[in-house]
């Protein structure tokens, strides 16, 4: 007789899993899309939707042809830096090389309001080297500024590149050189080889990137907030027409863009299942040749120097601001006072030490329950026999394809009354609200980092351990949890860091009990202290950075997980 | 000193009704006063009732509009302090407001207070054409509003996004008024701020981005309400010019008022009473280019450059509050980044 049977752990793990994932995820997806079929007077029609597509009033329309091509731009930008920086960094070896391809994660550890406001101190119009440039050469006006489209569409080149990278490097290490060295033997030429051998690899890692970079472009909110200027996106319209009291065509504007983002997270799973070439072999001979010629090597150098410059420079920028002490910085180009006095003020002060207590603090008690939800889910799904495999696998990744702005719109139009799920209570203007949708938009990548755990957990392990006489909680206990741990804590460790830099769905949802660091970096911008704002930057980029090394180096993490961000 | 003094002629003013109730001991304000005269009263307060935290939260007024909106079933704010008359009407409309009667209230002319007493209005803050004085030469300042019409000035305007702040759709729908009262549709003034569309260079998300472009000189000319132009120039001795349009400027009344349901109604009250009082009103006219509402605060004891004529705008208010949501739709579909 064992004491808790298999079948009976999954059957009451897996109901009460499925009642949370349906009420949180799926269900306020429902209200919302039920709420853009309301017309103002409260009956069912579908004038939000007329109006959206109305040739009279194209705002809406302009918004998403706007948000659909600079979503594709962004996958072009992002694939020419990241795909020729994977060729180079995986098939050649050169002095400077391996710190490089360490150091390429840079933009990784920028939360995306810090990177689009070091963009601005930086390449904006009154930024150092536009403005340096135009000092040093006398210039009437400076040379070149980010503004506009452009500029968004450089900063997600900047943030959105490793995407490309990550996805093709590893497809690149993947392939047996043994094939290429055949090939050679055999008489074909470069291109030939390319075309047929290298390419067909890495396509299915170039196509999921592809589709990566559309959707979260597409959802890209902090870089058209503060970059927009007189253009329209259409999450931007979503935050407008919620601001102009006009619940319904937010709901309307927010089905629409969720509908295009799954479409794409269908197209993304379509993918990396199909075309998934298997390379058959034992073990995976290195692939990195050295450059040879001294012009190759110097060439390599000076190219990755000026990378190694260009992506770190944000953050020099954001680290110069953060020593300007508030109110000595007006139309000079650059400060001309420095001290570390707000580095003093942001841990002294109360102000800004809340923001930092309820950022962490917040941060966790998402991360805990998205660990506890995750892994059960990614457990479920690492079954094949488990029957509703895929109902959970499509609840679970949903809110991956939701923008943090339609996490919002969708809480706030659910929970605004009393539910079941929440206890009778009423969720916004409370403390939980930003809390619980961190949580949401943590679920889907715990799913998948733990998920990677569980594929590589060879299932003998299990079978041996039920075998030697152990029952299922028993061999789970000591034989599974042990083996994913490991993988477990990384993850975490990654979407917790993700939090403290969250801006989309803080900005929509906070209140004065949790106001996050995001937030008061807003204000502080908004007060010109821009000091403190970027102090304030600084240490969110310092835990994430400590993060992400702690990861790399003690728990293994091959880097895999982060590409999900 | 004469802070100290000024605190503690208040305590003793306020003490009286501090002790015939007791107060919560926590006071949540929604403030689109910035950060400065909020920070300075949240201490005021403070000191003059102790055991009393006061927590506020700095937005524009059409935000704090739709956050008390979506919070209506559980209120976080217990005070709405700051916002144009028009916004406050919408919010009594909702019924969002708790009526509430002060003791000023015989020292508030009636067109400045809600018929009802749901809210009060507490200063006149006008809006203004604010410039750089640096980069902006004497002779080329614009004096009125139908000067930033002027061609020369395009790409040289920096407008805060007019949809999320309460100053800035006041002045744009008071532009629009301005045509409306006379021809009966909104047409004319559409047209003007396409004209002025097309000379803008940027709506900025936040008044930060457009302080800042003012500031390091992004662009010259911007719109913004007299009080905290006034406040940011002496405060952080930014070259700020401010210019009162002659031909009128729509005086927003800006109001204070209680939260229906507030958590803490009996702080609340404590506050609308702390702030509205004379000796309030004079510091706060001194320290932060607020003009009073109060007809029984001497003149004398007010700063010298209140004695500059404001003309307010002709505006009906009630009307103008029902079609102000509508014309900033339609402004926002069809004329903002279409004007050339």
């Amino acid at each position: 007789m064992k004491l808790l049977s298999r079948e009976r752990f999954r059957y009451w793990t897996a109901l009460p899993l499925f009642a949370v994932l349906v009420g949180y995820i799926l269900y306020p997806l429902i209200r919302v899309f039920i709420e853009s079929l309301t017309d103002r007077s409260g009956n069912l029609s579908l004038a939000n939707y007329i109006a959206f597509f109305d040739p009279q009033r194209p705002s809406n329309m302009e918004a998403l042809l706007t948000s659909l091509g600079l979503a594709f731009a962004s996958v072009l930008v992002a694939a020419l830096v990241g795909v020729p920086l994977a060729f180079l960094l995986t098939k050649y070896r050169f002095p400077g090389s391996r710190i490089l391809s360490s150091l390429v994660i840079i933009p990784m550890v920028f939360p995306p309001l810090i990177s689009v406001l070091a963009y601005i101190f930086l390449y904006g119009e009154a930024g150092f080297i536009p403005r340096g440039l135009q000092n040093l050469f006398g210039l009437s006006s400076p040379p070149f500024y980010i503004k506009g489209i452009g500029g968004i569409l450089v900063i997600h080149a900047y943030t959105m590149f490793i995407y490309f990278y990550m996805l093709t490097s590893s497809a690149l290490k993947k392939i047996d050189s043994s094939i290429d060295e055949a090939a050679r033997n055999l008489g074909g030429k470069f291109w030939f080889r390319f075309r047929k051998i290298t390419f067909p690899l890495i396509t299915p890692g170039l196509v999921g990137a592809s589709l990566l970079v559309f959707m979260i472009a597409m959802a890209s909110f902090s870089a058209p907030f503060l970059l927009g200027g007189r253009n329209r996106f259409l999450s931007l319209q979503i935050y407008i027409s919620k601001l102009n009291g006009n619940m319904e065509m937010a709901a309307t504007q927010s089905t629409i863009l969720a509908l295009i983002c799954f479409i794409f997270l269908l197209f993304i799973r379509y993918v990396s299942q199909k075309r998934d070439y298997k390379m058959v072999s034992k073990g995976v001979s290195n692939a990195t040749s050295d450059i040879k010629s001294r012009l190759g090597k110097w060439g390599a150098m000076t190219i990755s120097i000026l990378i190694l410059i260009m992506l770190s420079l944000p953050q020099v920028t954001l680290l110069i601001i953060s020593l300007v002490p508030i109110g000595t910085w007006t139309h000079q180009t650059f400060p001309p006072k420095y001290s570390f006095i707000n580095y003093i003020e942001i841990f002294s002060n109360p102000r800004f030490f809340n923001s930092i207590k309820n950022s962490l603090i917040m941060s966790s008690i998402a991360t805990l329950v998205a660990v506890i939800i995750g892994s059960l889910v990614a457990y479920f799904l690492s079954k094949k026999d488990f029957k509703s495999r895929w109902a959970m696998e499509i609840l679970a990744m949903l809110p991956w394809a939701l923008p943090g702005t339609i996490i919002a719109i969708n809480l706030i139009i659910t929970f605004n009354r009393p539910t079941f799920l929440t206890g009778g209570q009423i969720l916004v203007g409370t403390y939980f609200i930003l809390p619980i949708a961190y949580m949401i938009r943590n679920i889907p990548l715990l799913v998948r980092s733990t998920f990677a755990v569980f594929e590589q957990l060879d299932e003998s392990l299990e079978e041996a351990g039920r075998n030697l006489g152990g029952n299922w909680f028993y061999v789970f206990r000591r034989v599974i949890f042990p083996n994913i741990l490991p993988g477990i804590i990384s993850g975490a460790l990654l979407t917790l860091v993700a939090n403290i830099g969250e801006f989309t769905s803080s900005v929509m949802l906070y209140t004065y009990h949790n106001k996050p660091m995001s937030m008061e970096i807003l204000d502080q911008m908004q007060r010109f202290n821009f000091g403190a704002a970027a102090a304030l930057g600084i240490l969110q980029v310092v835990l994430m950075a400590a993060v992400m090394l702690i990861t790399n180096r003690y728990l293994g993490n091959k880097r895999g997980a982060v590409v999900y961000f | 000193m004469k802070r100290t003094i000024l605190v503690m002629m208040i305590m003793v003013l306020v003490s009286v009704f501090a002790f015939a109730v007791s107060l919560e001991n926590k006071l949540i304000i929604y403030t689109c006063h910035g950060e400065e005269m909020p920070g300075a009263f949240k201490q005021y307060f403070e000191e003059a009732y102790p055991g009393v935290t006061v927590e506020f939260l700095a937005m524009g007024a059409q935000d704090m509009y739709d956050r008390v909106k979506a919070e209506r079933s559980n209120p976080q704010a217990d005070i709405l302090w700051g916002g144009p008359t028009n916004i406050f009407l919408l919010e009594k409309q909702d019924g969002l407001l708790e009526k509430y009667v002060p003791s000023f209230d015989r020292s508030v002319p009636k067109e400045y207070k809600d018929v009802d007493g749901f809210f009060y209005g507490q200063f006149l803050t006008p809006p203004a054409i604010v410039y750089n004085t640096e980069t902006l030469a004497e002779k080329d300042v614009p004096q009125d509003w139908d000067d930033l019409l002027d061609p020369k000035y395009k790409g040289q305007i920096t407008i805060r996004y007019p949809l999320a702040s309460g100053t800035m759709r006041t002045v744009y729908s008071a532009m629009i008024w301005r045509y409306y009262k006379v021809d009966g549709n909104p047409q004319r003034g559409y047209e003007w701020l396409k004209k002025l569309d097309a000379n803008t260079k940027d709506y900025t998300s936040h008044s930060s981005v457009m302080f800042t472009n003012l500031v390091r000189g992004l662009a010259k000319i911007s719109i913004w309400n007299f009080s905290d132009a006034m406040l940011q120039k002496t405060l952080n001795g930014y070259p700020f010019g401010v210019v009162l349009p002659k031909s009128g400027t729509p005086v927003i009344v800006d109001n204070i008022a209680i939260v229906k349901n507030a958590k803490h109604p009996e702080a609340a009250k404590a506050f609308v009473e702390f702030v509205g009082t004379k000796q309030s009103s004079v510091m706060m006219a001194h320290q932060y280019f607020r003009i009073p509402v109060r007809t029984d605060v001497d003149k004398a004891v007010l700063p010298s450059w209140m004695k500059v004529e404001i003309v307010p705008m002709d505006i009906d208010w009630v009307a103008f509050a029902e079609l102000s949501p509508m014309w900033m739709e339609y402004w926002d579909e069809n004329i903002k980044g279409r004007g050339n």
